[in-house]
């Protein structure tokens, strides 16, 4: 099995990236900063001696060359989207700069390299594209909906691929993940949050299944969500979350 | 905006940093800081106000939790701060490797073994977790990164081994595993009636035995009696690992441990090893970390937390003042299910704030009842203070000052090497700043 993961260096990621390389498999680990996958690959080879890990650097910004690099990467299994940035919503409200940044690393980057990973599978005739999604964009609030509508874009894409590929053999698998003892939330109250570790094992069996599904991760969210969407706006709003 | 967390202290209740920064951050920008006093933490195992920053910043180092390289022929590896001693036994044991030195939780980072210079069941043979360590490298607030060993920067390595978090941020450290050719172990359960049969049987299994620990009973009517366990590693090549997953324990909204429970379970577990039992062979899990099977054990103690008094007194002391400090615990109603007895090995201290030292060590375990509770640590600082002995920093929250400059008696030295952007609670409590 050979997996590509965007986002390598993320927590989540490297904690699935650890779970694969214990399963056998062959990785390649994509991010922006090349040391900081040196360092992952090098962890994950003394944990496993004897893994075959590639690492490959991309400047993100540029669209075009994400897309071409991604595109070189050949007889995959299956990818991970699994990059992202939590916005500050005061920060997003005020400086446009940093807006526009968000949503192109949370929502833009990814769709270029979700169809970059859909092309190859294509071409394969086989694959299963599995993308990090969030709770966050399950619907709009006051607290983050800079974050969460870059994560509600994910969402609509992953739905439209699965659309695309249904009835073939490549699956497409969105993960709607809840909060998460991350990097990403180091500086936030990490009270109830998940350990890296469980969420990367449900991402991985659900991966292996290779069937197209959209997924809250962990489970409980599923449920937490269907209330807070049907909740209505103003008693939403109040609330404050 | 989500509130921050309170971390940093298993006993403690509640303790709120202003800030919390990841070491990666730091170390990109030295001036995330702006002049406020940091303090590194790691797992949050340290059971008083060492690993509590009120009001100032805390640098996590959970995001450094890689290992760097290993050395097979040498057994030799090199790891970020963050990595757990649990991650380490998992990745080496079935490669026939295993730690030198363990505390009795698995749950700690290497930062915080190195800082808090723990030690294990088998001190006697091996000494502490210092002992084993050839290099680290240390981020100073001032952005300088300062590689320390026994060769170089000498005085700060000896600073660093035991120098609760104080003298800079340690990134990564290099040392020794040991071979190990199972991840078993064959144990001993013996019986002993009171505090000199233990210390002549501790004495007599030493020899035999890489690892050795006791259960002591605290209870008003058999206090000093209790059982010890004593292990080598099995060299039968099985290496079926133990499940990792543990039961997490919710925050109950009072504690469950009292005085009522506290016997029923120290009297259950005094029952569940009434028998010696010779030869029965356990996982290192179960031998080396009991209480991992429960995750946050110490939410049994409910939201006012709880107190571990971990001390140690010299030899030639031992008998007299431990049996002093048992009965005081008894006769105050105080009882302690978690305690703990060992001696330690007549090797030198690893660091200069070192705790463990030639003598034996007990560790008790108290609900927080308040003033109750701490005037009778107050009792017990007096007989300890008088036999000589030292309170072990990594567990404390309270002891005098008096008390720490008498049993720490490098403390000038230690001052003199601090890192001056780096407190804690503890730091200011017992040195002022």
């Amino acid at each position: 099995m050979k997996v590509a993961i965007v986002g390598a260096s993320s927590t989540i990621a490297e904690a699935a990236a650890a779970l694969w390389v214990a399963l056998g498999a062959e990785l390649v680990l994509i991010g922006r900063n090349q040391q900081a996958l040196e360092i992952v690959k090098n962890h994950l080879q003394i944990k496993v001696p004897g893994s075959k890990i590639e690492t490959v650097a991309i400047d993100f910004a540029a669209a075009d060359d994400l897309f071409a690099a991604l595109r070189q990467i050949k007889s995959l299994d299956a990818a991970l989207v699994a990059h992202g940035e939590l916005t500050s919503q005061s920060v997003a409200q005020s400086n446009a700069g940093a807006l526009a940044h968000s949503v192109y690393v949370n929502a833009a980057s990814a769709a270029i390299a979700l169809e970059a990973f859909a092309a190859t599978f294509e071409e394969q005739t086989h694959g299963t594209l599995a993308v990090i999604g969030s709770v966050a964009g399950d619907r709009g609030r006051t607290s983050n909906y800079a974050y969460g509508a870059a994560k509600g874009f994910i969402e609509r894409y992953a739905q439209g691929l699965q659309m695309r590929f249904s009835g073939s053999n490549v699956a497409v698998v969105l993960f709607k993940v809840g909060p998460t003892k991350t990097r990403m939330t180091a500086a936030l109250n990490q009270k109830g949050f998940a350990s890296p570790e469980s969420v990367a094992e449900l991402i991985v069996n659900t991966i292996s299944k290779n069937k197209s599904a959209s997924v809250y991760v962990p489970g409980k969210w599923r449920l937490i969500m269907l209330v807070i969407k049907a909740l209505p706006t103003a008693l939403l709003a109040k609330l404050n979350l | 905006m989500a509130k921050f967390q309170s971390q940093g202290s298993w006993g403690l209740p509640a303790h709120t940093p202003k800030r919390t920064f990841s070491l990666s951050a730091l170390q990109s920008n030295s001036a995330l800081l702006d002049g406020d006093l940091a303090l590194p933490i790691g797992l949050g195992r340290s059971y008083g106000d060492v690993g509590l920053n009120t009001g100032h910043t805390v640098i996590t180092s959970r995001d450094k939790n890689h290992f760097l390289a290993f050395d097979r022929e040498n057994a030799l590896l090199k790891c970020q701060a963050g990595v757990s001693l649990a991650e380490i036994q998992r990745t080496f044991i079935p490669l026939g490797y295993a730690l030198i030195a363990t505390p009795g939780t698995s749950q700690v980072s290497v930062g915080g073994a190195i800082a808090n210079d723990v030690h294990g069941k088998n001190h006697h043979r091996v000494s502490s977790f210092g002992a084993h360590i050839e290099e680290i490298t240390l981020l100073r607030t001032s952005g300088e990164t300062l590689v320390c060993s026994r060769e170089f920067n000498a005085a700060l390595f000896e600073a660093t081994i035991g120098g609760l978090g104080l003298t800079g941020f340690i990134l990564d450290a290099t040392f020794r595993l040991k071979r190990v050719n199972s991840a078993f172990l064959i144990q001993d359960t013996l019986l002993f009636e009171n505090v000199a049969e233990f210390l002549k049987l501790s004495q007599e299994s030493e020899a035999s035995h890489e690892y050795s620990v006791a259960w002591v009973d605290t209870s008003k009517r058999k206090f000093g009696r209790g059982f010890l366990m004593r292990a080598n590693i099995a060299d039968d090549g099985d290496f079926t690992m133990p499940a990792s997953k543990a039961i997490e324990l919710p925050m109950l909204p009072f504690g469950v441990v009292n005085k009522v429970s506290n016997a029923i379970a120290a009297s259950a577990y005094r029952l569940s090893n009434s028998k010696e039992k010779l030869g029965t062979k356990v996982d290192y899990q179960k031998y080396f970390y009991p209480l991992d099977a429960i995750a946050h054990w110490n939410h049994a103690y409910g939201p006012k937390g709880f107190y571990q008094y971990q001390f140690v007194v010299p030899n030639e002391n031992a008998e007299s003042a431990i049996n002093e400090i048992l009965k005081l615990v008894a006769l105050s109603g105080n009882q302690s299910f978690l305690s703990v007895l060992k001696t330690l090995g007549r090797q030198r201290p690893a660091g200069l704030l070192s705790f463990t030292r030639p003598g034996v060590t007990v560790a008790l375990d108290f609900e927080n009842r308040g003033v109750e509770t701490l005037e009778l640590f107050n009792r017990l600082d007096k007989v300890l203070s008088q036999a000589g002995g030292a309170l072990n920093l990594s567990k404390d929250a309270r002891m005098a000052r008096s008390l720490f400059e008498q049993s720490y008696s490098r403390y000038k030295e230690f001052e003199a090497l601090r890192d001056p952007g780096i407190s804690s609670g503890l730091s200011r409590r017992l040195m002022g700043f």
